[in-house]
């Protein structure tokens, strides 16, 4: 039996044999990829006449392998999958490389900092309590799904952009790329269930609806924030309107548990259950039946609509006293107009707007400014 | 999905995965069911007690 590191020479070394003829000169590389809360190991066959090729992730194969799978089939699994991906036309890279014609697909992601240290050392993030906004370009979706490339620190540094800038352009496409979503519980398992349940019903819907309605609590207190495609939809925590909206439905005070990177949930805080109750339902469900790639974070979270921040539930004591501290070293002379967040806020976006007009300008013009020094967190880059 | 340029991107492509997103659905669900029915539980026995 051969171990991990063997096992991937072996697919470097003979995968060509299972592949046609056309991808004689292709070149095959391993590289590490940093997934959400995990590191994965992907295979490149890449053609000379491409330059795009999909990623095959090998860990999987490896199980298939510890558990008796011959080292031929799965060699010949990799190279129809390899096949079945093949992208005849070259992409065309200004698509990511130009930040004209990137900017208006650049996307926000929140994933949890704890088991992803690696992974945003090499992007631009902003912090949300323990969570962290990273940004992609959306390339578009077809029947495999939906397309993107993660923006690392060597990326925003070849656009000249900052991760203030990304985060602003992030948010301000969030409604058109990827709107958000608030739906009860109860619509969102209607919609994955019903179907099916039908079908098993022999088409009586009726029954069917009676058995769904058997699985539902006693009363409707349970939330979904996602966006339409339900892909990384934990996003929509940053669409201020929406988290407006939920006040405006459910009460002030709420709890959201981050169900997954793809959406979370939302609880009123009257709904009886305490906060500790929340938590150990959310390690629970995490340890249990949510898969690494998918996973969010182990806290509860809260929203601050004065200054639309999500934060950690554990945490609202200390933050209040934070806040209160805050206020009082800031206590506005008299006279003085008190800071509004919100017309701190539209100054941003407006001093946003003319600097990405300055940018475009200078594009046209030819000329280029140097990247700014200080990009926030960058620590390294990865080519 | 690998672009091969200048700046390797490591671009990729998500798909929604349907059975794990129903898997966590419905174990929050079964869990909130639980605890609601068990509180209605507890105030209907708090109520019995008081009369």
């Amino acid at each position: 039996m051969m171990n991990y590191d063997e096992f991937k020479e072996t697919i470097a070394d003979e995968i060509k044999d299972f592949l046609p003829e056309k991808f004689e000169d292709s070149n095959v590389q391993i590289n590490t990829v940093q997934k959400n809360n995990e590191q994965l190991d992907g295979l490149t066959i890449t053609s000379p006449d491409s330059n795009v090729s999909p990623t095959i992730y090998l860990n999987s194969y490896y199980e298939s392998y510890q558990d008796g799978e011959s080292i031929e089939d799965i060699l010949q699994n990799i190279a129809t999958v390899r096949m079945d991906h093949e992208v005849d036309k070259s992409f065309d890279i200004t698509k990511i490389t130009d930040f004209e014609q990137a900017k208006d697909h650049i996307a926000p992601r929140v994933i949890g900092m704890e088991d992803n240290a690696e992974l945003l050392a090499q992007r631009p993030h902003s912090e949300m309590d323990d969570l962290a906004v990273t940004y992609c370009v959306m390339l578009g979706s077809d029947e495999n799904g939906s397309m993107s490339v993660p923006i690392t620190n060597q990326l925003m540094e070849s656009w000249g952009v900052t991760q203030e800038e990304l985060h602003d352009i992030a948010i301000s496409n969030l409604e058109s790329l990827s709107p958000s979503t608030f739906k009860s519980m109860n619509e969102v398992m209607a919609e994955m269930m019903l179907p099916q349940m039908i079908e098993e019903c022999g088409g009586d819907r009726d029954m069917a609806e009676a058995m769904l309605s058997a699985m539902m609590p006693p009363e409707e207190k349970m939330y979904v924030i996602s966006n339409e495609e339900k892909l990384n939809g934990a996003a929509a925590l940053l669409d201020d309107k929406l988290m407006d909206s939920i006040r405006e439905k459910i009460g002030d005070d709420f709890f959201i548990l981050p169900s997954s990177i793809h959406e979370c949930l939302v609880v009123p805080a009257d709904a009886g259950m305490e906060l500790r109750d929340l938590e150990n339902m959310v390690k629970e469900v995490n340890e249990t039946q949510v898969a690494p790639q998918d996973r969010l974070s182990d806290h509860v979270y809260q929203y601050d609509a004065d200054s639309h921040e999500v934060f950690r539930a554990d945490r609202a004591d200390e933050r209040q006293a934070e806040k209160e501290a805050a206020k009082e070293d800031k206590t506005p002379a008299k006279g003085e107009k008190a800071v509004d967040k919100k017309a701190e806020k539209e100054e941003t976006r407006a001093s946003l707007k003319e600097r990405l007009a300055e940018k475009k300008k200078e594009i046209a013009s030819g000329e280029k400014k140097e990247p700014a020094k200080d990009l926030g967190k960058k620590k390294e880059t990865v080519i | 999905m690998h672009v091969k340029s200048a700046i390797n991107t490591g671009s990729m492509t998500a798909s929604r995965n349907a059975d794990r997103e129903k898997a966590r659905l419905v174990a929050y669900n079964e869990g909130f069911k639980k605890f609601m029915e068990k509180a209605m539980k507890d105030a209907e026995k708090a109520k019995g007690g008081a009369q």
